[in-house]
């Protein structure tokens, strides 16, 4: 019998990239991602080309700073779009029932790891190289090192590889792409900016010494490239944290593959709620309280409003008590940051307080956890298939949609209550400060009105959340998946809150540079928070100098931006309501049927 | 029966036509299903049956013709229609993480039952599919069959006078088939119209008073199960069986108007098929009876459901 001779190949590998090369997202997320890149670094490059130079001689040398643009650039999409592509490398395989084939071959778990994780990276490769032209761009000006090039190619490599590890490893764990990607978000949230940031204001330390460990683009960007005369032994050494953190995230990932290949969908959530209610039982049932239950639950069974029932009663972050606990555990630091700072009385210096961090935190946690649960108040029932059996009810789609929200009410009104804790801290600690004062958060009291500061907080609350809401429940309404209504509610955020800044900031900054002023900021959504929690409206310009922004400006600002949200919010919760019925997929009422036609006049329609 | 027909169609569907991007899932197709009568709807996987059901049911909007059901337009009076139907897809969709009571209830209330009537009317509905002893069980417990029998209980909820109901029987074990089927027979002598969707036509065979047939969008045949056989059988084939083994062959094929005939392998049975316009059915019985064979039955070959089937729709996936 004629032995079969091992033929070296990489089967696995050749299908994920033939698959991926199928894809039309593929080639979308590749126009994203060049669009980034290349119009993140003419917005950069612009000012530094056209408007702040007199003669082409003045630009020599300016390479360093065009380069160290780029690279920021190319860390920021690895972090933004290797996730998305990553996340689903092993997952995918679990929710399609292909994983146990997989699992059947001769390929090992090395194997399978190692190809899966080249499949990903060499579509993130291909598209760091559309960086090349900038890059050339940026040395043809001068002032870049070699060892600052191949140094980025070494950190940038090594990111890559970090990120991708690490989300292989959630999908390796995780049943589905949803939760892998959940689950390293809110990793990356904690190991990348809370932990670190927290530290460094406890300690008082800067948070580069904490990002050396885990931030690569941080480290490139405050390295000495130009001093030390041979920078790869310390770069070497400064990337250990970041090499031994990728094996540990491999290690894990071939760990959990096979034991959490077959594992049944489960809710996490559920799951550590439910762990929680018997401890609170044990604990409650003593001789002192006696199980006595506060609030119970109003009713158990639908009276009128079914879909609002079942969101209140069956989801988990819309009952009372799981609420309550959320509330309270968001309410701890909050009020021991408080305490500190009562004690601590107003500040000399111009750091920003802990309760200003955690506000900020907490805004970033807030609009994650609701744009999530909205954009799966849909999309979840289309997945699971529970959709269609609810629209051939007569319940309209106006309804389903607004029961569906009620359902999240309670969880924004759980929020609120910590959002109301630090924005009364806050205005306590500021009453009666003289305008020379620093308040809590380090900045001056100039003009400062505490109604001015609780009414744009207010209006924060009942706008901004609400806004966040209807956005992702319009993307999740027009998604057809749980992952896509996800990414793109986030996406959408995060483009509505940065690019009006970028875009107003470089148009202004080029064509009139005299008529540029920071309160372009407040063209985000976020930035007005952030300009009412600082007492921030805007430095110096021509137009505006600083001594005229007295109290009339800023009630114009402040008043003038919420309304603007205000009607946007208007906007968003109109038109979901109004198409409802169209974004569900179903007929809507119409007056008249449609009259017989031939097979000729038929137009083409797409899949609900 | 014919009183029955001079009543206006519960479903009357004209030159109804439906494409997908550049794919056209339903060409002029037309049909109508009577009062009180079980219809099947039948056709390989990709014929189109779903799109039809989703059309009828309100989910999707005819880009031609028209859908009427009890006489209302479906684009038109679309919130009346859904008040008489009950719909059940070909998944189980389902809320796992409810009690089969709080199911029905939900849907009760979704259909604006008042609370007073919603507990006797899921009384009712879950002793018709026999599921009374599991209404606390969670449905995420239950076997494939149960979730079933819930799901139909569900279609029940509004007392609709249509049921749609799309591969209902999929993914079922024989015994569950089986009560299923003994369920919806019972659905019908309550005066419900049940239009079923399958692509087993034997399975409909024995249950439905009238079928249609659809292929690539069109429409092969609409009508009563009988007019399918006679349309489609010129040559209907008999199973005739002995109560011992007897060669019988020669003597079998010897009566007027018997084509062919062919042993059944390990059997003591006998394959007869005779030429419909030569004889019939009884002529052929008697003449087997009179060759003094020792008959144990003498029965139509279901095959042959299935090869009128087969000669209605074309052969290969459709494109």
């Amino acid at each position: 019998m004629n032995q079969r001779r091992p033929t070296i190949g990489f089967p696995l590998l050749v299908k994920e990239l033939t698959e991926a090369a199928a894809r039309r997202r593929t080639y979308l997320v590749r126009v994203g991602y060049a669009l980034l890149l290349f119009v993140g670094a003419f917005l950069m490059f612009f000012g530094n080309i056209f408007s702040r130079q007199t003669s082409p001689l003045a630009l020599l040398g300016q390479g360093e700073n065009m380069f160290l643009m780029i690279v920021a650039l190319q860390f920021t999409g690895i972090y933004l779009f290797l996730p998305a592509m990553t996340c689903s490398a092993i997952t995918s395989e679990k929710e399609r029932d292909t994983f146990a084939l997989l699992l059947l071959t001769r390929l090992g778990q090395w194997t399978i790891l190692i190809e899966k994780l080249v499949g990903r990276l060499i579509p993130m490769f291909t598209f760091m190289l559309l960086a090349l032209p900038l890059m050339a761009f940026a040395y043809t000006y001068g002032g870049v090192q070699s060892a600052q090039i191949w140094g980025a190619v070494w950190l940038l490599g090594l990111t890559s590889v970090q990120v991708a590890a690490m989300c292989l490893m959630f999908s390796a764990y995780c049943r589905t792409t949803t939760g892998a990607f959940m689950a390293a978000h809110l990793f990356y949230f904690f190991i990348f900016f809370a932990i670190p940031g927290l530290m460094a204001d406890v300690a008082g330390v800067p948070e580069q010494r904490y990002m050396y460990f885990v931030g690569p683009a941080v480290y490139f960007d405050i390295f000495d490239w130009r001093s030390i005369p041979n920078p790869w032994p310390q770069v070497v050494s400064g990337s250990l944290p970041l090499i031994l953190s990728t094996i540990v995230f491999l290690v894990l990932a071939r760990r959990y593959l096979v034991r959490r290949a077959f594992v049944q969908p489960r809710n996490l959530l559920r799951s550590i709620f439910r762990g929680l209610d018997s401890v609170f039982v044990t604990l409650n049932n003593n001789w002192v309280t006696k199980g006595v239950v506060l609030v119970k639950e109003s009713a158990a069974l639908p009276v009128d409003r079914p879909v609002a029932w079942r969101e209140t009663m069956k989801k988990n972050l819309s009952q009372f008590r799981y609420v309550l606990r959320i509330c309270l555990l968001f309410e701890l630091p909050i009020v021991a940051v408080a305490v500190i700072l009562l004690f601590e009385g107003p500040r000399s210096s111009r750091d920003v307080s802990g309760l200003t961090v955690l506000l900020f935190m907490l805004w970033i946690l807030t609009a994650l956890i609701l744009t999530v649960q909205a954009s799966n108040l849909i999309a979840s029932e289309r997945s699971r298939q529970t959709l269609d059996v609810l629209l051939a009810t007569p319940l309209s789609g106006r309804d389903i949609l607004l029961e569906k929200v009620q359902g999240l009410r309670r969880l924004m009104y759980g929020l609120s209550v910590c959002f109301l804790s630090i924005f009364f801290c806050e205005a306590w600690l500021r009453w009666g400060l003289g305008s020379n004062n620093f308040n809590s958060s380090g900045f001056s009291l100039y003009h400062y009105s505490t109604v001015r500061y609780l009414v744009g907080s207010l209006l924060s609350l009942v706008i901004h959340l609400q806004l966040i809401v209807w956005l992702a429940m319009w993307i999740g309404l027009i998604a057809k998946t749980q992952i896509r209504a996800i990414l793109g509610s986030l996406a959408a955020l995060i483009v509505w809150c940065v690019l009006p800044v970028i875009v107003a900031a470089s148009l202004l900054s080029a064509a009139m540079p005299n008529a540029y002023d920071d309160l372009v900021i407040s063209l985000s959504p976020a930035g007005i928070i952030g300009m009412n929690e600082l007492n921030w409206y805007g430095g110096n310009s021509v137009q505006f100098p600083y001594s005229e922004r007295g109290p009339l400006f800023r009630w114009l600002v402040l008043l003038g931006n919420f309304g603007f949200y205000g009607l946007m919010l208007f906007f968003i919760r109109e038109r979901c309501l109004r198409n409802a019925d169209r974004y569900l997929g179903r007929c809507e009422d119409q007056p008249a049927a449609v009259p017989p036609a031939t097979i000729t006049d038929l137009q083409p329609a797409t899949m609900s | 029966m014919a009183s029955v027909f001079e009543t206006p169609p519960v479903l009357d569907v004209q030159r109804l036509s439906y494409a997908f991007k550049n794919h056209r899932a339903l060409i002029n197709v037309n049909f109508q299903v009577q009062p009180q009568s079980l219809h099947g709807f039948v056709g390989p996987n990709g014929a189109g049956k779903t799109t039809t059901l989703k059309i009828i049911c309100t989910l999707l909007q005819p880009q031609a013709g028209s859908v009427r059901v009890f006489g209302m337009d479906v684009v038109g009076q679309v919130k009346e229609v859904r008040r008489r139907i009950g719909f059940m897809p070909d998944h189980f969709s389902m809320y796992r993480q409810m009690t089969v009571y709080e199911y029905l209830d939900f849907f009760g209330a979704a259909y604006g039952l008042a609370q007073s009537d919603r507990d006797r009317v899921i009384a009712d509905v879950l002793a018709l599919t026999d599921m009374d002893g599991r209404k606390d069980s969670l449905i995420n417990g239950l076997s494939r069959g149960m979730q079933q029998r819930v799901s139909l209980a569900r279609v029940l909820v509004n007392d609709p006078d249509l049921l749609l109901l799309d591969e209902p029987a999929s993914g079922l074990d024989p015994r569950a088939r089986i009560e299923l089927m003994e369920i919806l027979q019972e659905l019908r002598r309550m005066g419900k119209t049940i239009f079923i969707s399958s692509h087993i036509l034997s399975e409909l065979a024995e249950l439905c008073d009238s079928v249609t047939i659809i292929d690539r969008g069109l429409i092969k045949y609409s009508g009563d199960m009988d007019g399918l056989l006679v349309d489609a059988a010129a040559h209907p084939t008999y199973v005739l069986r002995l109560r011992e083994s007897v060669d019988a062959g020669e003597q079998l094929q010897s009566l007027p108007g018997v084509l062919s005939v062919s042993p059944l392998e390990g059997k003591p049975a006998w394959s007869v098929t005779y030429d419909r316009e030569l004889t019939d059915t009884n002529t052929v019985l008697r003449g087997v009876l009179d060759l003094g064979l020792p008959v144990a039955s003498f029965t139509e070959d279901r095959k042959h459901l299935n090869q009128a089937f087969m000669d209605l729709t074309e052969r290969g996936v459709r494109a």
